[in-house]
């Protein structure tokens, strides 16, 4: 009678390798049945962990893929494989699985309105299942943060207008070179996104880099908005952000 | 109650999104919905509304897919799970025999064990802490498989048996996925489903699949096939009243398209069981 083979200690960890396309299949390992030979046994799972994390990154990068859908030879589906030998999946949760590739993606040479398009689309990804924000007490303290759904973007280009119209199945706008603080938050339970007046944007910023809330409001005043322009519209713009709940106490 | 505390729902449907603002409107008569765990885990926005939305109305039971019970626990994931089962209050709380994750790497599937006794005791050990954080009965289903260790030194059905008995859990009995590995791998479903011990057998699935060039695929994109009927009516007169799942997540039908799977499996049942 055949010695039964034992397994190596490591065996999760080279099944799972094998699975990401990261080591070749130990096909000694596996025994094979009347239609399946241990290659297609194991192929099987590659195939299917491939068709799953491309999915995945699809659906958290739909503005780019939109956008540009042939990203190069191979399109996006050898984009994605790269990425994802050099970054697994490590998450439970698949909306995590894109977590990091804009960088990568600017870092391959990728021109910046798409990096820009997939930063926005990482925003609104992680702005979809975020926590509900406490509400904000009145009189506001001076100690506050960001809403846990809200992510602040200074787009060079006006990417939020192009992906605002691709995924609404319109026909997108030229892209212009036109800078802007954007604001990324979820109201209700739609992701949406806001330009507002810019010293709008330079508060929240200031807010996110900890600043106390009375001196974050003095922050527009490093960036060319005049104090009586602060003093006239302050009031409406703190009103604006309070609607949109962008603001929860620290 | 049946056993282990866990109740018969009677045979419902998962719950899934593009079915949302037909059950939102029109309210149908459906005795439970199973949802997937790992859909609910994050921590607010549409999810959970929808979430708290139907929880007013049906029984919800939490099924999962990367508790990864094979290898080691992610803590972070235990810890979430355990919360949404306290807010949902799910009845009981499954997910699979596999290995979801290992050496850094999640893969998002449900990989198959090398069923020996090494694995069986790490598992075993693995459903104990879990059952013990949950409060309330762990379940566990026998996934598809496409692929057979050499080292397996007993059937997946002696392993899932023992383990139920050693781990004191539940077991899931997917019949989709019971013929699904049959035809992969030579073996007859029937025997398979004798093998279990039917009093640790709370809950069972059914679902379609893909016939692919050698294999069968448990895709859960087309309608239970008559072969995975006959099997769940032989599994009905072995195990008893335990609530039933029909399983559908691509190419999802019209849900009363899929209400009348749930529909003929309810009337398999009482055919069965003389109801």
């Amino acid at each position: 009678m055949p010695e039964r083979p034992g397994l190596v200690p490591d065996w999760r960890d080279r099944f799972a390798a094998m699975v990401a396309g990261r080591e070749p299949a130990p096909l000694d390992w596996f025994g094979a049945s009347s239609t399946m030979s241990p290659a297609l046994q194991a192929s099987i799972y590659v195939e299917q962990y491939r068709l799953r994390l491309h999915d995945g990154m699809r659906a958290e990068l739909p503005g780019l893929v939109r956008w540009v859908p042939e990203p190069g030879e191979g399109g996006w589906d050898t984009v994605f494989a790269a990425w994802l030998l050099e970054h697994p999946a490590t998450s439970w949760t698949l909306n995590r699985v894109a977590d990091g590739f804009p960088d990568w993606w600017a870092g391959r040479g990728a021109p910046t309105p798409q990096v820009e398009l997939a930063r926005l689309d990482a925003a609104v990804s992680r702005a979809f299942e975020a926590a509900e924000p406490p509400p904000l007490p009145i009189p506001v303290p001076d100690r506050v943060v960001l809403a846990p759904s809200v992510a602040l973007l200074w787009l060079t280009h006006t990417v939020h207008e192009v992906r605002h119209a691709l995924l609404t199945d319109t026909e997108p706008p030229l892209l212009r070179a036109e800078a802007a603080g954007v604001v990324v938050y979820r109201g209700a339970r739609e992701v949406r996104h806001w330009v507002p007046p810019a010293p709008v944007w330079w508060i929240l910023d200031a807010v996110l880099r900890g600043e106390p809330l009375a001196q974050a409001i003095g922050a527009p005043l490093a960036h060319g908005t005049t104090p009586a322009a602060l003093q006239a519209s302050l009031s409406g713009w703190m009103a604006e952000v309070a609607t949109r709940r962008l603001l929860s106490p620290a | 109650m049946g056993r282990f505390q866990v109740p018969d729902l009677g045979v419902g449907v998962g719950l899934r999104i593009p079915h949302y603002p037909h059950l939102s409107t029109a309210w149908p008569a459906v005795p439970w919905f199973e949802v997937i765990t790992e859909n609910f885990l994050g921590d607010g926005g549409a999810p959970r509304y929808w979430l708290d939305t139907f929880r007013e109305r049906y029984p919800l039971v939490m099924h999962g897919v990367s508790m990864s019970l094979g290898s080691e626990e992610d803590p972070e994931h235990t810890a979430r799970v355990v919360r949404l089962a306290r807010h949902l209050r799910s009845p009981w709380v499954s997910d699979h025999l596999c290995f979801t994750r290992a050496g850094g790497v999640q893969t998002h599937d449900l990989l198959p064990l090398p069923y020996t006794e090494d694995v069986l005791r790490h598992v075993v050990e693995r459903c104990k802490r879990i059952s013990g954080e949950l409060g309330v009965p762990f379940v566990v289903e026998n996934p598809s498989t496409y692929l057979t260790w050499n080292a397996s030194e007993m059937s997946e059905a002696e392993f899932l048996g023992r383990l139920a008995e050693a781990a004191d859990i539940g077991i899931l009995l997917d019949i989709n996925n019971v013929y699904v590995s049959a035809c992969n791998h030579g073996f007859d479903p029937r025997t398979w489903i004798d093998a279990i011990p039917a009093d640790r057998v709370v809950q069972l699935h059914l679902a379609g699949h893909s016939i692919r060039e050698g294999h069968r695929l448990d895709t859960h994109d087309h309608p239970v096939c008559d072969e995975v009927w006959d099997l769940y009516r032989h599994t009905v007169a072995r195990v008893g009243a335990v609530s039933t799942l029909v399983e559908w997540d691509d190419q999802l039908p019209p849900f009363p398209e899929l209400l009348a799977e749930a529909g003929r499996a309810q009337r398999i049942r009482e055919e069965v069981l003389g109801a």
